[in-house]
C-alpha cells in the first residue's frame, strides 16, 4: 500500500469498533482526508493524546480502500484553551462543521485551495485559543472572519462594491433599504448575493423577503471583513452588537449559498454567558 | 440468504444488530445455538427478557437499577457528601471496580456537543443541579473522558456549579501505569508535569 505524509488538523472523530477511531482530517496537501487510527482509544495507544479534536499534526498515512490508515502522528500544535472554554469549543465545532459539510473530498479540491483553507483554519483556531476567556464578541469576530475568508477562498463571496442585481457601482452606498425607511440603513440581499443599488432596492419593495436592512456600520464592517488581512482585522474596533448582526448575516449568507445547512443563530443561542 | 429457513434468518438478522457482530459471526452464533439443548436456550432467552423487563434507570443518579432507586443511591453506608459525575452507565462499574471511591454517582448519558444538538437538557444538567441543591454535597468529582468534548463539558458544568461554592475536582490525567515515558505524547506528559504531586 502506498503511503504519504500530510500536515493536517483533526476536525471530527468517530469511534470505530472496540478501540479504533475514525478521524476526519483537513490536510494542507489534499484537503479532506478520512482515516482510521487503529487502537487510538486504548490507554496505551502510541497515538496518545495527539489525535484529539482541533490538534494540528504531522502524519503518515497509507492509502486504504475507502478510508486511509493512519500509521504515525506527531503533534505540531495543540490548542489547550479551546477545550477549557465551552464557547470556544462551540465556535471551533462550527468552523469544523462548515468545512466538513461543504468541502469536496480530496480528489476534487485543488491543492491551492486546500493549502489556503488549512492556513485559515489554523489562524482561526489560534485566534480562538488566544482570546481571553469570556470575551464573546472577540470569538464572534473571529468566527465572522473565518466564514468571510472561507467564502472568499471558495468563491462564494457576496458582491459589495457593486449592485448584485444590475451591476451598477453608483448608489450602492446610500441605497435606502426600504423606500420609506430612514437614511441610515442599506439594503442587502442574501438570496441575490450582495448589496443592492438605490434603484434595484426600490424596485424590490414588493419583495421585502429578498432584501434585508443593514446599518451603514454593519455594511462597512462586512466590506472590511472580506477585504482586510488578519493583522488589520485584529486591530479593528467593533461594537459587540454590530459584530453579532454581521455574523448572523454572513452565516445566513453562507447557509444559503453553500451546501452547509447550519443555522448560526442556533449556535449563538447556545453560548454560555 | 434465500436458502435459509425463516426462523433462522430472523435470528441471524437479530444477532447482526449487536455491536461488533457481522453477518459471519451472526451465522456462527446461530449454528452454535442450534446444537444447544432447549433448556439452555430458554434460559438465555429468559435472561434477556428479564433484563429488558426489570432494568430501568435510577430516578436519582440515572444509573441502571432493578428498583426505583439503585443500590448505590440507597446505600446509606456510602459517603453521601461526594458525587462523581460520569458519562455512561458502564463508567459507574469501572469506577466501582477501583475500590477507591465510596461516594455517589451521577450519569450524564452523553457529552455536550452543540453540532449534534446535545445541549444541557440532554445530559440531564437541570436534574443534577436540582439534586445537588437539595442534598448536602461537599465535593463534586468530574470523571469524564480527557478528550476535548469531555473537557469542555467539564468546564461548562464547572461554571454552572460555581455559585454553589462546592469543592469541584476532576480526575488527574497523566501517564498510565506501566507506560513508558519515551512513548508518551507531549500533551499527556505536559499534563503529568503540571499536575505532579509531592512524593
Amino acid at each position: 500500500m502506498p503511503s504519504f505524509k500530510a500536515k493536517a488538523v483533526v476536525l471530527k472523530t468517530h469511534n470505530l469498533g472496540e478501540a479504533d477511531k475514525i478521524l476526519r482530517l483537513y490536510s494542507q496537501e489534499k484537503g479532506l482526508i478520512d482515516a482510521v487510527a487503529k487502537g487510538a482509544r486504548k490507554l496505551k495507544s502510541k497515538f496518545g493524546g495527539r489525535l484529539e479534536l482541533f490538534n494540528f499534526i504531522d502524519c503518515e498515512l497509507s492509502k486504504g480502500k475507502s478510508l486511509d490508515i493512519l500509521t504515525q502522528a506527531e503533534l505540531v500544535r495543540n490548542f489547550k484553551n479551546i477545550s477549557s472554554d465551552f464557547n470556544k469549543f462551540l465556535f471551533c465545532q462550527l468552523i469544523s462543521e462548515i468545512i466538513l459539510k461543504t468541502h469536496p473530498s480530496e480528489s476534487e479540491s485543488s491543492q491551492k485551495t486546500a493549502s489556503l483553507l488549512f492556513k485559515l483554519i489554523y489562524v482561526s483556531f489560534s485566534e480562538m485559543n488566544s482570546a481571553p476567556s469570556g470575551d464573546l464578541s472577540l470569538l464572534e469576530k473571529t468566527a465572522a472572519f473565518f466564514i468571510a475568508k472561507y467564502l472568499k477562498i471558495t468563491g462564494y463571496n457576496p458582491l459589495i462594491d457593486s449592485c448584485c442585481r444590475c451591476g451598477a457601482k453608483i448608489g450602492v452606498e446610500n441605497n435606502p433599504a426600504f423606500s420609506i425607511n430612514s437614511e441610515n440603513s442599506l439594503a442587502f440581499s442574501i438570496t441575490l448575493g450582495g448589496i443592492l443599488c438605490r434603484s434595484c432596492s426600490a424596485g424590490l419593495d414588493n419583495h421585502p423577503e429578498v432584501k434585508k436592512s443593514i446599518t451603514k456600520e454593519e455594511f462597512k464592517l462586512i466590506s472590511l471583513i472580506f477585504t482586510i488581512d488578519l493583522k488589520n482585522y485584529r486591530n479593528l474596533n467593533v461594537q459587540a452588537q454590530d459584530i453579532d448582526n454581521v455574523l448572523k448575516i454572513i452565516g445566513n449568507y453562507a447557509r444559503f449559498h453553500t451546501e452547509c445547512n447550519i443555522d448560526i443563530t442556533l449556535y449563538l443561542d447556545k453560548l454560555q454567558a | 440468504m434465500a436458502l435459509f429457513i425463516k426462523s433462522i434468518e430472523n435470528l441471524i438478522n437479530e444477532f447482526k444488530k449487536l455491536p461488533g457482530i457481522g453477518p459471519k459471526s451472526a451465522k456462527r452464533i446461530v449454528y452454535y445455538l442450534l446444537k444447544q439443548q432447549s433448556r439452555d436456550i430458554e434460559r438465555f432467552a429468559q435472561s434477556m427478557i428479564e433484563m429488558s423487563e426489570k432494568i430501568r434507570f435510577c430516578s436519582i443518579c440515572f444509573s441502571i437499577s432493578e428498583e426505583e432507586i439503585c443500590n448505590i443511591c440507597s446505600d446509606l453506608n456510602r459517603d453521601q457528601r461526594k458525587i462523581c459525575i460520569v458519562q455512561e452507565v458502564s463508567d459507574v462499574a469501572i469506577m466501582e471496580n477501583t475500590g477507591e471511591y465510596k461516594g455517589l454517582y451521577h450519569v450524564l448519558g452523553n457529552l455536550l456537543s452543540p453540532i449534534d444538538n446535545i445541549g444541557p437538557e440532554e445530559i440531564r444538567v437541570p436534574a443534577l443541579l436540582e439534586r445537588i441543591k437539595k442534598s448536602d454535597i461537599d465535593e463534586i468529582i468530574f470523571a469524564l473522558n480527557p478528550t476535548v468534548e469531555g473537557e469542555s463539558t467539564s468546564t461548562y458544568l464547572k461554571k454552572i456549579f460555581k455559585p454553589l461554592e462546592i469543592k469541584i475536582t476532576r480526575l488527574a490525567s497523566g501517564l498510565p501505569v506501566g507506560g513508558v515515558i519515551e512513548y508518551a505524547d507531549e500533551i499527556t506528559l505536559g499534563r503529568a508535569l503540571n499536575d505532579r504531586k509531592e512524593f
